[in-house]
């Protein structure tokens, strides 16, 4: 497949999905990410129940490292089999391979 | 308004093929958003938008990478599940030590705890911007960009940003906890 990836009306987000961080973002330092989302899916836990504003900029953040390292580890399997597409598989092998990922093993479809 | 799924609102991110979460009742209270359906948490409230995933993640590669569409889709998954897993591990700390409200401290604890160390350092200088920023000085300028780098197979780790002051800080974390910082005055 050419690597489509410009955001095509099929699968599940949209252009219009894209959220530029909402609140916070412009005057911390750069979130990337909507803060609100990530409190969303926070709050979604049953055990869950109040946290700092330190504490969600946290998870925001490092939900950016999170996201940028798995890109990264699965572009290494990605490499090795001289694909430039990353590929769900690559992302399986690194789930695999790498120690800190062990907890997505199965909790993926 | 057409049934209980799709509705307008959010008819436009989804399409026949995704599923709902259905019955997947979550302990959200009514001040939460006033949507049209409380108790199902919809695929774009379970997850980041993928729209934003997708440019992340593209940081992490070099530019003639590409992503595809499963593989978004399913970092897309990944990432809420580490939200969960961070979260429910920065609560168990919290709850631990008999407290109601999980602070940074819990969440930095949780990184440690769960083999995420490499981000501890970068995001404790995050956050003390993020701190500096809210206390509503109003002498910073606009945004505080800041860029970081992270070799994860080499837990290696370079931290760039700009002062408030101008002054740039560099960081680099190295394998053994290493950290070496150059301050440039401007």
């Amino acid at each position: 497949m050419a690597g489509v990836e410009g955001e095509v009306h099929v699968g599940v987000g949209t252009a219009a999905d894209e959220v530029p961080g909402e609140g916070e973002e412009e005057r911390g330092s750069g979130l990337r990410l909507p803060i609100s989302r990530i409190k969303r899916i926070m709050k979604a836990d049953p055990d869950f129940c109040l946290a700092s504003q330190d504490a969600v900029f946290l998870v925001t953040k490092a939900t950016e490292l999170f996201l940028e390292s798995l890109a990264q580890e699965a572009y290494h399997f990605t490499c090795q089999a001289r694909r430039k597409t990353v590929s769900r598989r690559d992302l399986d092998n690194s789930i695999e391979t790498i120690e800190a990922l062990a907890f997505l093993d199965g909790a993926i479809d | 308004m057409e049934g209980g799924e799709g509705e307008d609102m959010g008819a436009s991110f989804l399409t026949s093929e995704q599923y709902m979460m259905e019955g997947h009742s979550v302990h959200q209270h009514d001040e939460e958003e006033k949507e049209d359906v409380p108790h199902i948490l919809r695929e774009q409230d379970r997850f980041l938008p993928i729209a934003n995933v997708a440019r992340i993640m593209k940081k992490g590669i070099p530019k003639t990478g590409k992503i595809a569409k499963d593989a978004r889709e399913c970092v897309q998954e990944c990432v809420s599940e580490f939200i969960s897993f961070v979260t429910s591990e920065a609560s168990d700390r919290c709850h631990q030590e008999k407290r109601k409200t999980i602070n940074g401290e819990d969440i930095l604890w949780a990184m440690n705890a769960l083999g995420f160390e490499n981000y501890v350092e970068p995001l404790k200088i995050y956050l003390q911007k993020f701190r500096e920023s809210t206390k509503g000085d109003k002498s910073i300028d606009g945004s505080l960009e800041a860029t970081y780098d992270v070799d994860f197979a080499n837990n290696m780790a370079t931290f760039t940003t700009d002062h408030v002051n101008q002054s740039e800080i560099v960081c680099t974390y190295g394998t053994g906890g290493q950290v070496t910082q150059q301050f440039t005055l401007g």
